[in-house]
């Protein structure tokens, strides 16, 4: 089983659902399987740029 | 009398047969003895004890190519006394008379030697070859000499009972049985997995080759206890529980979970065995299922039901297999118990074990095991052309704590049991100390000469006016921070200036080859949806020409803003555009700066196409340190002539793919290498270390060699370190500054070095991701544990290991198996057997339909004994069945192997049988024909018509006895075919009438049978 996880740059990633996130991230609630996880990541991270960068574009 | 032989038997005398110099299967049975020894006593002793063992009077006679035991009544060994003058003395005799050869032929296979050092000090060493004893025989051999002695000494009969079974007897009867067990073995160890031995450096070598070095620790006794207490809960034996820990970690160092592990079992399970003196321990091989990962009780029991299945068969009929033992059994784990039989006392002496150091070994690692006198030992005994000794010291302790920690919580998975040694950790720890340089923006340096292309140079002052202009004009057309703008334009000045301006406006470029279809270079800017394209080029998307003019702009690059988009097509699915920001590009531009010691003074060639991203390292580090950049208009396949050219001769640095600097070597002494070059960059490929040898003989001391290693993805390179001549596979180098790499097991934790995981690459250089596509970014770039907050790491899919010295190895692809005809393949397991052959420069493996082809390149290819080398080597399937010579790989505008530029394998028909021509070729063809009963054509392969090793001895003897000749039974090996052997049975003639006077030419040729 694996889990949706975040970053502080709202960058998606997936990380084993039974061990501790590393640093930074976060959990979405959302588990599955690796291919059930990244289908939803492919729904949800629309914006990929990292979040430090989308605010000073232009 | 003669008897047949065992078949474990005929083993080991074919072995010895082929190699008659080796000593490896020599027994030695070493026993200090203090007191005073009764030499009468101990030599009527002895010839009691040869007597009543028929094993060790037993010779081994060869009658037409079979072997037969010839047992020789009343034959007493030689008993050598010698006397020395302290203890090394003895030693060294001892050494000698344990490595000397026996001819089987001549006298039964024993020696004794008695050296005596000190008053009633001795060594006693016997030394019987295995063909005719076991470990289980010494326990005999001493005791019954023991017996024998002390009723001598002692005036009294021997209280030994008659023996009921001899080695002939048994012979027989195991010859039925083992015939029974062979469709047993063929079908356990049908496709064997590739051989990948724990911690093992270099490749296998011949087993007759082998010199060993070796490791003893001890496990703690409460330890011991708690495993077979385990065992005893799960009905299984102590040898179930170490095999199941030894997979374990074979499992944890390689990431292999179908693993092959021979042992060997006594065979002494009926009474009538137990007395007797002979080859009666059988090696089998148990086969480890260790997918799902298993918890440690769960694995024992998988080893419990296939341990109960194996043991009690007679051995592996190794030469019924299509494969080479090192396949099937690449390492052995033995546990031994020596309370079996316990041995009697020599009347009035103490008699104490007395080690000797081995000097060879039988199988790439053996590990040992055994209790005596409240001890338990662990020994590890490795080829030492795969092993070093620290090596083994290391994995002995890696051992010990895995059967602690398995002993303290059996119900862990086995991919969590603890191993890991305190210096394991500290070496982890290092691996977590990544050193980020400071961001520094890019700014162009200050220098004379920017850029020299043909006739064209641009100055520095001019480089920067050029791009603040055309920085100004893109600004002017509205581009900006956040945007992408593609640059399509041929190798020139303005390509480089056009980069430059890019960056300046604020945006990220995204270079395209100008060679492309227009379709396909809009296709990826819409793919992008760039805000145009800098290009002469008509192209059917917004274009920027390369002259448009503007106010510079003062613009300063932030660190997360992107600096280039590079799509990468993997060998599978669309493109992907990697995003890589400021802060990895300066992290890059700072190391390589430094590293390669850039200055004004350096020419460094600029050969990389834009497409790729080597061409950052080229460009960008060297303009920022003030050097020129010597451009290639005509194509980086114009190198060579340009470094002849008289600009070319102050190239100082140069940047190569690998596989295109193993093409320039080859042409070592044809390139005009410049007298200022001081530094070759490679990547991309494993470097061959026989090239390294080449470079470093002409180039010693005046230009460093650097190996760098990294994906796209992790900006330009993430490893490099200078390449020596060592001998060893050429490493890809340590982690640079602003890179972290680790070696992650499937789980994604770090591992130490010596074990195989995939290569993660953290820190500043890690890209942003691939542009518009979220879940394969998700996947491939996860969070980092070991990289600070939010940090995130690289899944290179590339496998390698860390070396002790902290440089990492490359492995090969994880994605890169290939099925042929149902086998799943790895083809860079193939190239790395292939290139440590004779004559082989560069080697590629794939499939090709129901091939396996390997293109080879190198200057006296025999592809005959190349197939022979890697049959001796590598499982079955695993041989290429097509071949293909090539003077040269093809290589693609990246300095890859071009597949699609591969020719197809021109294969023979496979139907199409050539009948036997010629003499020679009749003669061997109606040997195969007695022997095989089958019709071969002149090409057919003795071993794929169904011959095996044992009868490669009979087609000796047949033709010794036609043409009088010695044919080594390699040569059959060597020269499967019956072309081949017939060629080489030729050879060999014309060898022998080269030798005679002509009068025993004439005699010899009169008899020979017309």
């Amino acid at each position: 089983m694996m889990r949706v996880v975040v970053n502080h740059e709202e960058q998606y990633s997936i990380w084993w659902a039974d061990r501790d996130l590393p640093a930074g991230w976060t959990a979405t609630g959302f588990e599955g399987t690796r291919e059930e996880c990244l289908e939803h990541i492919e729904q949800v991270w629309t914006d990929m740029r990292p979040l430090s960068v989308r605010g000073g574009a232009r | 009398m003669r008897a047949p032989l065992s078949p474990a038997q005929e083993r080991v005398w074919l072995l010895q047969r082929m190699y008659p110099d080796d000593t490896s299967y020599n027994m030695y049975i070493v026993r200090r003895i203090e007191g005073p020894l009764d030499r009468t006593a101990f030599t009527a002793a002895l010839g009691a004890v040869v007597d009543r063992h028929e094993g060790l009077r037993t010779r081994f006679a060869e009658v037409d190519g079979v072997p037969w035991a010839v047992v020789q009544e009343g034959w007493r060994p030689v008993i050598e006394w010698v006397d020395a003058p302290d203890e090394l003395s003895a030693r060294v005799i001892l050494e000698d008379r344990v490595n000397r050869p026996f001819d089987l032929a001549a006298a039964p296979p024993l020696r004794v030697s008695v050296v005596t050092f000190g008053p009633d000090d001795h060594l006693l060493c016997a030394v019987p070859h295995h063909i005719v004893a076991d470990g289980w025989s010494a326990v005999i051999l001493l005791s019954d000499l023991a017996e024998f002695y002390s009723a001598h000494v002692l005036g009294r009969a021997p209280e030994l009972p008659a023996l009921p079974v001899q080695p002939g007897d048994y012979a027989r009867w195991q010859r039925r049985r083992s015939d029974r067990a062979v469709p047993y073995w063929q079908d356990k160890l049908a496709e064997p997995p590739p051989p990948d031995l724990p911690m093992a450096r270099a490749r296998a070598v011949p087993p007759a080759e082998r010199a060993a070095v070796w490791h003893r620790t001890t496990v703690a006794l409460p330890v011991i206890r708690e495993l077979e207490r385990l065992a005893r809960a799960g009905r299984a034996s102590l040898f179930m529980v170490m095999m199941a820990a030894y997979q374990a970690l074979v499992f944890r160092h390689t990431g292999r979970d179908d693993i092959l592990t021979g042992t060997a079992v006594a065979g002494r399970d009926r009474v009538e065995l137990e007395p007797m003196i002979g080859y009666v321990a059988q090696g089998v091989v148990l086969r480890g299922d260790l997918s799902g990962d298993p918890t440690f009780i769960e694995l024992v029991e998988r080893v419990r039901s296939e341990a109960l299945d194996a043991l009690n068969r007679p051995a592996v009929p190794f030469e019924r297999l299509p494969h080479p033992v090192d396949a099937v059994m690449p390492s052995m784990l033995i546990l031994h118990n020596h309370n079996e039989g316990a041995g009697r006392a020599f009347h009035g002496l103490e008699m104490s074990p007395y080690g000797s150091d081995l000097t060879q070994t039988k199988s790439g690692l053996l590990v040992e095991a055994w209790e005596i006198g409240g001890e338990f030992t662990l020994s590890i005994i490795g080829a030492r052309e795969l092993y070093d000794h620290e090596d083994l010291v290391c994995l002995a302790e890696r051992f010990r704590r895995l059967l602690e920690s398995a002993a303290a919580a059996p119900g862990t998975p086995i991919s969590e049991l603890d191993l890991w040694t305190p210096e394991d950790h500290k070496f982890l720890a290092a691996t977590d100390e990544v050193a980020e340089p400071d961001f520094q923006p890019y700014t162009i340096g200050n220098g004379e000469v920017a850029l020299v292309c043909g006739a064209e140079t641009v100055s520095y002052a001019e480089l920067e006016t050029r791009v603040g202009r055309l920085a100004g004009g893109l600004r002017a057309a509205g581009v900006g921070r956040g945007d992408i703008v593609g640059v399509c334009l041929p190798r020139s000045p303005e390509a480089i200036v056009a980069l430059l301006a890019v960056w300046r406006a604020g945006a990220a470029y995204l270079p395209l080859d100008p060679a492309d279809p227009p379709e396909r270079i809009a296709s990826i800017l819409t793919d992008a949806a760039a805000a145009g394209v800098v290009t002469r080029a008509v192209l059917p998307y917004r274009s920027f020409d390369p002259d448009v003019a503007g106010e510079p702009p003062e613009t300063v690059n932030r660190p997360s803003d992107p600096a280039y988009v590079i799509f990468t097509s993997g060998s599978t699915g669309r493109p992907k555009g990697v995003v890589i920001d400021h802060r990895a590009v300066a992290a890059r531009v700072a190391w390589m700066r430094e590293a390669y010691e850039l200055g004004p003074a350096d020419r460094v060639v600029q050969f990389a196409s834009l497409s790729f991203d080597a061409h950052v390292e080229e460009i960008f580090p060297a303009l920022a340190a003030g050097a020129a950049l010597l451009l290639l208009p005509e194509g980086a396949a114009t190198l060579p002539d340009v470094l002849a050219s008289p600009q070319g001769r102050s190239v100082s640095v140069l940047d190569l793919p690998t596989a295109y600097w193993h093409r320039l070597v080859d042409d070592l002494d044809e390139i005009a290498w410049p007298p200022a070059l001081r530094l070759v960059i490679l990547g991309g490929e494993q470097v061959l270390a026989p090239a390294v040898a080449r470079w470093q003989e002409r180039f010693a001391r005046s230009a460093r060699l650097v190996n760098t290693y990294g994906p796209t993805e992790g900006t330009v390179i993430a490893t490099a370190c200078d390449l020596v001549n060592d001998g060893e596979r050429p490493p890809i180098g340590r982690p640079i500054d602003g890179a972290s790499v680790r070696v992650a097991d499937a789980r994604g934790r770090p591992q130490p070095y010596g074990c195989a995981g995939e290569l993660m690459i953290g820190g500043p250089g890690v890209a942003i991701g691939y542009l518009g596509r979220p879940g394969v970014t998700a996947a491939a770039f996860g969070p980092d544990p070991h990289g600070g907050t939010g940090g995130r790491r690289y899944r290179t899919g590339d496998r390698g290991r860390w070396r002790r010295d902290g440089r990492l190895e490359f492995l090969g692809r994880f994605d890169a198996q290939v099925k042929v005809r149902g086998f799943r393949i790895e083809p860079g397991e193939v190239e790395s057997h292939l290139t440590a052959l004779h004559g082989v420069r560069e080697a590629y493996v794939t499939a090709v339909g129901d091939d396996l082809v390997a293109y080879v390149t190198g200057d006296h290819i025999d592809v005959a004994e190349l197939r022979t080398g890697l049959a001796a080597r590598l499982p079955r399937q695993f041989v290429p069945t097509a071949w293909v010579r090539l003077d040269a790989l093809p290589l693609t505008r990246a300095g890859k192997v071009d597949r699609a530029a591969l020719p197809p394998p021109d294969k023979p028909a496979a139907a199409e049988r050539v009948p036997p021509r010629g003499d020679a070729e009749e003669l061997v063809a109606g040997i195969w024909r007695d022997l095989l009963g089958v019709e071969p054509g002149a090409f057919d392969d003795f071993f794929a018509l169904g011959g095996h090793s044992l009868m490669a001895t009979r087609v000796a003897a047949r033709l010794r006895r036609a043409v009088g000749v010695e044919v080594p039974i390699r040569t059959i090996f060597e020269r499967p075919s019956v072309a081949g052997l017939a060629a080489a049975v030729e050879e060999l003639v014309v060898a022998e009438l080269a030798e005679m006077t002509d009068e025993e030419a004439y005699v010899l040729l009169a008899e020979e049978p017309s």
